[in-house]
């Protein structure tokens, strides 16, 4: 997108201020917090850091400089980016499918509208480009992890979004097909329309529920997805567990990265908070099922829950800055 | 024709008092629009005759801009004095 010099500077100005309140906020909670965690809730330096992540990710979002206002004026050019042909593979819609209530009942992030306008995907892009989320490499560093020593022809990408997660991992394993699909029309249409022509042999997209996604059984070495599971309630990802044992060929593999409540009190403190600050009410429920046990009933033989390092030094105690808990959970099906 | 929009959510509250929440609603709009100001006001003096051949860096000078608006935040004293 390209903002009038006004919004780029009110976008600036609010980046700059995420930067504070995750940086120098963020440690001076931190520290004030050790003395007495249980009452961390309290100090006026978290009501603070609470409000500045609550309201700097609605001026990012929302208002005539925010995101969906810029997508909006630029509605014409934007659509136009995404009118031309395709090789016919790459893009499948489903215009008949039912999106479930817990995708429409909230926006998601903050983000007006979530995914679900036609403009949804420039947009997340763009709140995404840096940030709490946005670290530069994160999806290449874990398709790379995944991947590594193991030989993947086909791959499925659960909730691709707008396609960095599928490109990362047809980089990361060069022979691979891989397929992407999503909930969100815009965001498989913009990953279609921006996938690399090197590529685009290898990749495909498709309009489709994680949950029941209508892709044929035993066809997957690997299924894979990033930052879906904490979108979803636990019924919705139980049946993506499902979901994912019958599309899986027998030893083959799921690679989640996702959130998991930290250890640190302070940090599970804010955690828990950040779900409804952020508008994601079902943050806390996958970390409530017990992982070895679903997957051990959808018919898989381990499940592997590791904390993963989007950037080096990322786990480093003192943490050095407010960052999502990612967790690596790589779960094999019975051979 | 009636108004079948949803009506809007109240907004969550982060202070004991929420007058505070919204006041502090009003000055980060404000320090928003002071920034943005300055970003004009930076871009013209940088075209005036005369103007320095080394113009400011966006990100940084928006990170300078906020730390000074919200080192108060902090709570710290920035010349030592009774507590």
């Amino acid at each position: 997108m390209r903002p009038d010099a006004d919004s780029a500077a009110h976008q600036r100005f609010v980046a700059a201020a995420r930067a504070y309140w995750r940086g120098p906020l963020f440690r001076e909670l931190y520290r004030e917090a050790q003395a007495a965690p249980d009452t961390a809730a309290t100090l006026t330096t978290h009501r603070y850091f609470a409000w500045l992540e609550r309201h700097l990710q609605r001026m990012k979002y929302s208002g005539p400089r925010g995101l969906s206002a810029i997508a909006q004026r630029q509605r014409d050019d934007l659509l136009a980016q995404v009118a031309g042909p395709l090789p016919p593979h790459l893009l499948a819609l489903d215009a008949s499918l039912a999106a479930p209530d817990y995708w429409t009942d909230h926006d998601i992030h903050q983000q007006p509208g979530g995914l679900r306008d036609e403009l949804g995907a420039f947009v997340y892009r763009e709140a995404v480009g840096g940030g709490v989320v946005g670290t530069r490499g994160l999806h290449e560093r874990f398709a790379a992890r995944v991947v590594r020593d193991r030989r993947v022809k086909r791959v499925l990408d659960l909730g691709c979004g707008f396609g960095r997660s599928t490109v990362a991992f047809a980089q990361a394993a060069d022979q691979a097909h891989v397929d992407g699909i999503d909930l969100s029309e815009s965001c498989v249409t913009l990953a279609a329309h921006e996938s690399p022509e090197a590529l685009r042999g290898r990749l495909a997209f498709r309009q489709a529920d994680a949950a029941a996604s209508g892709m044929p059984a035993g066809a997957y070495d690997l299924v894979t997805s990033t930052m879906l599971l904490h979108e979803m309630p636990e019924s919705a990802v139980r049946a993506l567990i499902a979901e994912t044992a019958r599309v899986l060929r027998p030893g083959g593999i799921v690679a989640h990265l996702d959130f998991l409540p930290p250890a640190d009190p302070v940090l599970r403190l804010l955690f828990e908070g950040h779900a409804r600050r952020n508008n994601e009410p079902f943050l806390l429920e996958h970390s409530r099922i017990d992982l070895a046990q679903a997957y051990a009933d959808a018919g898989f033989a381990r499940v592997d829950v590791v904390a993963f390092d989007e950037e080096d030094g990322a786990l480093a105690q003192p943490p050095r800055a407010w960052r999502l808990p990612w967790h690596m959970i790589v779960a094999e099906k019975h051979a | 024709m009636p108004d079948l929009s949803p009506p809007p959510r109240p907004e969550q509250t982060f202070f004991a008092d929420p007058a505070l929440d919204r006041l502090m609603g009003v000055t980060m709009a404000l320090a928003a629009e002071v920034y943005v100001l300055r970003s004009r006001l930076l871009a013209l003096e940088s075209r005036m005759p005369g103007a320095a051949s080394e113009s400011l860096v966006p990100d940084e000078d928006a990170a300078a801009f906020v730390r000074r608006l919200c080192e108060p935040l902090l709570g710290e004293q920035q010349a030592r004095g009774p507590l």
